[in-house]
């Protein structure tokens, strides 16, 4: 398990401005058995389509309990996820306006 | 430092010096005695020249002071060109990224124990593009360096973000026109509130009981989804 860390990363993304935030909640698990379980310490990419194209936004960690969160993020943009090589949903979502401390939910992924 | 133009202002005031300068000996010279006889006779700057009296003082100061104020206007002509060339380094500068972090905690009401920063802050597992260089020494102020380019290319608006174990990726969005961004000091402080997380705790619970459905892994998601061009 990884110790508590702090990473800091800037990235070269335009941002249309100052707008409501929306935090993002989702879990990456795997079937162990039939059962499934937590996934720890795996990234989690966001994808957002932009000048027609994917690309990376912005990235988490799962924890201990498999949970990634993206925090503050600016509601309308139609993106994805990158999971291990995999993109989820088949069908692009869009960050809703959800104003904290409630979340926006992402489907459950099973790697 | 910041060096203003007042060039031109200095030229004028070498002008004005040489045309009034020689003024005042020449009018005292007109008033101690106006019939003593001086006589200014020569060449000057293609002029050919025949005074006399106070005329002539004038114009022999006038000479005298003109001939040292040249190397005067080149010196501030190469002045200006060294202080062009300074400022357009300082634009150069790299900036300095600061965050002075407020972690919250699960209350969402009040901020973490001071000693507890240190458990989720910690220099030596800090990871960033560029590195983080200096954290301060009560864990709440980290603090790196980035290139002017990378700043430029960010347009008017600078995201970052901040990943912390317990607290997940919080994004940062400043626009360069705030007064967070310090173009003097080359500074930009990022003060973030950044409050923990909370998970579904029973979610996979309702997994495991098929209450909810989950999005599996297969041959064809390796490709991210088709999207209509706009």
């Amino acid at each position: 398990m990884k110790s508590l860390t702090i990473i800091l990363i800037i990235f070269l993304a335009m941002i249309t401005g100052k707008v409501n935030a929306t935090n993002l909640r989702g879990q990456i698990v795997r079937n162990i058995g039939g059962t499934y379980q937590p996934l720890p310490a795996t990234r989690v990419d966001l994808m957002v389509w932009s000048n027609n194209k994917w690309t990376s936004y912005s990235y988490a960690i799962t924890g201990a309990d498999g949970f990634y969160y993206f925090n503050n993020f600016p509601p309308g943009a139609t993106f994805c996820l990158l999971v291990l090589g995999h993109y989820y949903p088949p069908k692009p979502l869009q960050i809703l306006n959800i104003p904290p401390p409630q979340y926006q939910d992402l489907p459950v992924i099973s790697t | 430092m910041e060096y203003d133009n007042l060039d031109a202002l200095y030229k004028i005031l070498c002008l004005a010096l040489i045309l009034l300068v020689p003024l005042a000996p020449a009018w005292g010279l007109y008033k101690i005695a106006p019939t003593d006889k001086f006589l200014a006779k020569g060449n000057f700057s293609g002029f050919r020249i025949n005074a006399t009296g106070s005329a002539g003082i004038y114009i022999v100061l006038f000479a005298a002071i003109y001939s040292q104020t040249k190397p005067i206007l080149a010196e501030i002509d190469t002045t200006r060109a060294l202080t062009t060339q300074i400022s357009q380094l300082q634009k150069k500068l790299p900036w300095t990224i600061k965050y002075n972090l407020k972690l919250m905690d699960t209350d969402r009401l009040h901020e973490i124990d001071q000693n507890e920063y240190a458990r989720y802050v910690q220099v030596d597992s800090i990871l960033c593009v560029p590195r983080a260089l200096n954290l301060s020494s009560d864990f709440k102020t980290v603090q790196f360096y980035m290139d002017n380019q990378n700043v430029t290319d960010m347009g008017d608006t600078l995201k970052s973000q901040v990943l912390l174990n317990g607290y997940g990726t919080t994004s940062l969005i400043i626009a360069k026109n705030s007064t967070s961004v310090d173009a003097k000091s080359r500074t930009i402080t990022f003060s973030p509130t950044i409050y923990k997380v909370t998970p579904r705790a029973s979610q996979l619970k309702e997994l495991n009981s098929h209450e909810i459905s989950v999005l599996k892994i297969n041959a064809g998601n390796t490709k991210p989804p088709v999207m209509a061009a706009q």
